[in-house]
C-alpha cells in the first residue's frame, strides 16, 4: 500500500510533482553546471595564459651562472656553454610532458648587418617545426605559437626558409629596411644574404634582433647541434609553500613531499624535469609570467568556487521552499491520514519518499541539462568545450540528496505539528 | 452497557468555552443525533469524543478507557483501533482511487486487504467505481466511500459530522439508508447534524446551545 500511495502521488499529481521535480533540475543543472567550469576553468584558463608566451627558460649550466653574477647571459652570445638540439624532443617525454604546450630553442649570435660597424642580435629558431620524439610520436612546436602576440607587417617565415628572415621593428626603422628587402648579415668570415620577409613588432627587445631558422643561425657561427637557451611554456599548477621549498632546494624535502611534489605540476617540478633530460641545463621559472600566472588561476577559481556556493544555496532555498509549500498545501491529506490513525513516522516517510523520488527524477535530469549548459559556457566563454568531470556525479548527488532532505526538514517539523482537529475542521 | 461516558466534560479556548460540563452517556448499539446552531459546540464535542482533542477539564470514558489522560500516540492508536469517522467535506485523497482510499485505512489500522475492501464498497454501492478518483465521482459517491472507508476496520463507534451536509435528497437518503443498515447490524452511531430529518432517524437527539446540553430528545 505504501508503495501505492507513492506511486499515486507521484503519477496522479504530475503537474505538481513536475514542478518540484523541475526545482531540483535546476538547482542540479545548476550545480553540474559550476561545479564542471570551476574544475575545468584551471585548465582553461592556463590554455589561455599559454597564448601569452613562455613560462620556463632553459639554460646551459654555465650561461645560468654568468646570468646569476652579471646579468650578462639573457642569451646574448657572450657565454660559450650550449644546449644540444639532439635532446630537445626530450622535454616531451618528462613526467609532465602533456603539460608542455609549446617550445622553442634558440641560438643567438652576433652579426654586423648591412656591412655596419655595430653588431646586432641575429637569433636562430625554430618557427614551426615538425618534431619526432623518442617515444615514437610527432608534434609541431615552435616561436610562431609561443609569440601569436607579435604584430608582423609581411609574413612569418617558415622553418625552411633558410635564405629569409624577420627583423624587429626598431631595427628596421634604425636600418630602414622594409619587408621585401634584402640585407647581408656578417659573422666572422662567413656572410648571409637574407631577404626580409616580415617586420615584427613584439613590444620587447626583441625588436633589436633579427630571427632566422635556427639552422642558418647556427651554421653562421658554425655552432652546428648547438642552442643557446630554450623557452618552454607549461601548464602548471599555482605555487604553494611546498613548491617554493623545492624550488629552493627539492633535497630539503621529505620522500613524501617529494613524491607529492613532483607529481604536482608546479612550475619547479617541471623544470626539475627538464633538468633531468637535458644534459647540463638549468631551467628557471620566468616569474613575472608564471605568479601573474598562478595569481589569475587562483583568482579564477575563487571567483568560480563562490559563485557555485552561491548557486547552490539559491538552489537549496528555491527546493526548501517548494518542498514546504507542497507539504502545506497537502496539510489537510496529512491531518486526514493522522485521523485515519496514522503516526508521524510512516507519514515523514512516504512524504520523503516521495520528495526522493521526485528529487532522483529532477536530479538526473537536471546533472545532463547542466552538462550542456557547461558546454554552452565553454563555448561561449573559451571556445571549447568543458571536460565532464566524473566526480561532479557523486558531489551532485550528495547535493541534492543533502539540499532536498535539508529543504524537507521545515515541512516535515510543520506535518509533525500539525494536529488532525486542526486540519480538519479547523478548530 | 455504555460505550462512552461524558462526565462534566469542558472545553477552554483562549477565554472561548466551547463546551461546558456537559454530561452523556451513549450504549453500545446507539444512534445518538447531536444538533445545535453553529459554536454551539457540536465540532469541539465530536473531535474530543473523536480522540481528536482532549478536554479542558472533565472525562471521557469510551469502552472502559479514560481517553481525556491518553497521550497523543495512545489517542492515535484508539482512534485508529475503535473510531470510524465520516466527514462532511469526505476528505478522500485526491492521488488515490476509492479502493485504494479505503485501503489506506486498513494499511494504517492493519493489512490491507483489496478482497475486503471491495467488499466494504460494494456494501455502499460502488463496487464498479472501485478504480474511479475522487475527482471522477460525485458528492453522494464521495460520501459513500468515505463512508466505506470507516467501516473497514469494524470501528465500535461512527462519529460522523454533518454526513449528508453537502448532499442532495437522493443521495442523503442513499447515505442514511447505509446509516441505518449500520445501526441494524449494531454499530454505535453519533451524528453530528443541522438536519431535523437526519437527527429524527437517530434514537436520541442531544441539542447543545452555547456549549451546554440544552435538551435530550428520545425520538420515535
Amino acid at each position: 500500500m505504501f508503495w501505492r500511495m507513492v506511486k499515486g502521488a507521484l503519477f496522479r499529481q504530475k503537474g505538481k510533482m513536475l514542478m518540484i521535480a523541475f526545482t531540483i533540475a535546476l538547482g542540479a543543472s545548476l550545480s553540474t553546471a559550476m561545479l564542471n567550469v570551476m574544475l575545468d576553468v584551471g585548465d582553461k584558463v592556463n590554455q589561455e595564459l599559454k597564448t601569452y608566451g613562455a613560462n620556463i627558460n632553459v639554460v646551459p649550466k654555465g650561461a645560468s651562472l654568468l646570468d646569476d653574477l652579471y646579468g650578462v647571459g639573457d642569451g646574448f652570445g657572450f657565454s660559450d656553454k650550449y644546449l644540444k638540439e639532439s635532446e630537445l624532443g626530450n622535454i616531451k617525454t618528462i613526467f609532465w610532458a602533456f603539460n608542455i604546450v609549446d617550445f622553442a630553442p634558440y641560438f643567438e649570435t652576433r652579426v654586423s648587418l648591412n656591412n655596419a660597424d655595430d653588431e646586432i642580435k641575429l637569433t636562430g629558431t625554430w618557427f614551426s617545426h615538425y618534431l619526432e620524439l623518442p617515444t615514437g610520436e610527432s608534434l609541431n612546436t615552435g616561436m610562431i605559437n609561443m609569440k601569436n602576440w607579435w604584430d608582423v607587417s609581411g609574413e612569418w617565415i617558415s622553418d625552411l626558409d633558410t635564405d629569409s628572415a624577420m627583423v624587429g621593428s626598431l631595427l628596421a626603422n634604425r636600418y630602414h629596411i622594409q619587408a621585401g628587402d634584402l640585407i647581408t648579415a656578417k659573422s666572422g668570415e662567413q656572410s648571409l644574404f637574407l631577404n626580409v620577409k616580415g617586420i615584427f613588432n613584439s613590444g620587447s627587445d626583441e625588436d633589436s634582433q633579427v630571427f632566422v631558422p635556427l639552422s642558418v643561425a647556427q651554421t653562421l657561427a658554425g655552432r652546428d647541434g648547438l642552442i643557446s637557451r630554450v623557452e618552454v611554456s607549461a601548464l602548471t599548477t599555482p605555487d604553494n609553500e611546498l613548491s617554493r621549498r623545492a624550488a629552493q632546494n627539492p633535497k630539503s624535502l621529505s620522500i613524501k613531499e617529494w613524491e607529492t611534489w613532483y607529481c604536482t605540476a608546479y612550475v619547479s617540478a617541471i623544470c626539475y624535469q627538464i633538468d633531468e633530460v637535458m644534459t647540463d641545463s638549468v631551467s628557471k621559472p620566468i616569474r613575472q609570467v608564471a605568479e601573474s600566472e598562478g595569481a589569475i588561476l587562483e583568482k579564477t577559481q575563487l571567483l568560480m568556487l563562490l559563485i557555485t556556493i552561491l548557486s547552490l544555496v539559491g538552489s537549496a532555498l528555491g527546493i526548501s521552499n517548494l518542498v514546504t509549500a507542497s507539504v502545506i498545501e497537502r496539510s489537510k491529506e496529512i491531518g486526514l491520514l493522522k485521523a485515519l490513525g496514522a503516526n508521524n513516522t510512516p507519514i515523514s516517510w512516504l512524504i520523503l519518499t516521495e520528495i526522493l523520488f521526485t528529487g532522483v527524477i529532477g536530479g538526473v535530469a537536471g546533472y545532463f541539462a547542466g552538462l550542456g549548459f557547461a558546454q554552452i559556457i565553454g563555448q561561449s566563454v573559451f571556445g571549447s568545450a568543458i571536460d565532464i568531470k566524473p566526480m561532479v556525479i557523486p558531489i551532485v548527488t550528495v547535493l541534492i540528496f543533502t539540499v532536498t532532505l535539508a529543504g524537507s526538514i521545515p515541512s516535515i517539523r510543520y506535518m509533525l505539528s500539525l494536529r488532525p482537529a486542526e486540519v480538519l475542521h479547523g478548530r | 452497557m455504555n460505550l462512552l461516558e461524558l462526565n462534566g466534560v469542558s472545553k477552554i479556548y483562549s477565554n472561548v468555552h466551547a463546551l461546558q460540563k456537559i454530561d452523556l452517556t451513549v450504549e453500545q448499539g446507539e444512534w445518538l443525533a447531536i444538533m445545535g446552531p453553529s459554536g454551539s459546540g457540536k465540532t469541539t464535542m465530536m473531535n474530543i469524543v473523536g480522540c481528536m482533542d482532549k478536554p479542558s477539564q472533565g472525562s471521557v470514558i469510551l469502552h472502559g478507557v479514560n481517553i481525556s489522560q491518553e497521550s497523543a500516540k495512545n489517542l492515535t492508536a484508539i482512534r485508529r483501533d475503535k473510531i470510524g469517522l465520516i466527514f462532511q467535506q469526505f476528505h478522500l485523497i485526491n492521488y488515490l482511487t476509492a479502493l485504494e482510499n479505503v485501503m489506506v485505512a486498513q494499511y494504517y489500522h492493519s493489512i490491507p486487504d483489496e478482497v475486503e475492501a471491495l467488499q466494504a464498497l460494494e456494501r455502499v454501492g460502488l463496487i464498479e467505481r472501485a478504480k474511479h478518483l475522487p475527482s471522477q465521482l460525485s458528492g453522494g459517491e464521495q460520501q459513500r466511500v468515505c463512508i466505506a472507508r470507516a467501516l473497514i476496520n469494524y470501528p465500535m463507534l461512527i462519529l460522523a459530522d454533518e454526513p449528508t451536509g453537502n448532499l442532495d435528497e437522493v443521495n442523503e437518503k442513499i447515505v442514511l439508508g447505509i446509516l441505518q443498515q449500520l445501526h441494524k447490524e449494531g454499530s454505535t452511531i453519533i451524528v453530528v447534524t443541522h438536519d431535523p430529518e437526519v437527527a429524527d432517524e437517530a434514537q436520541r437527539t442531544v441539542i447543545l446551545e452555547h456549549g451546554k446540553i440544552a435538551r435530550i430528545v428520545q425520538n420515535n
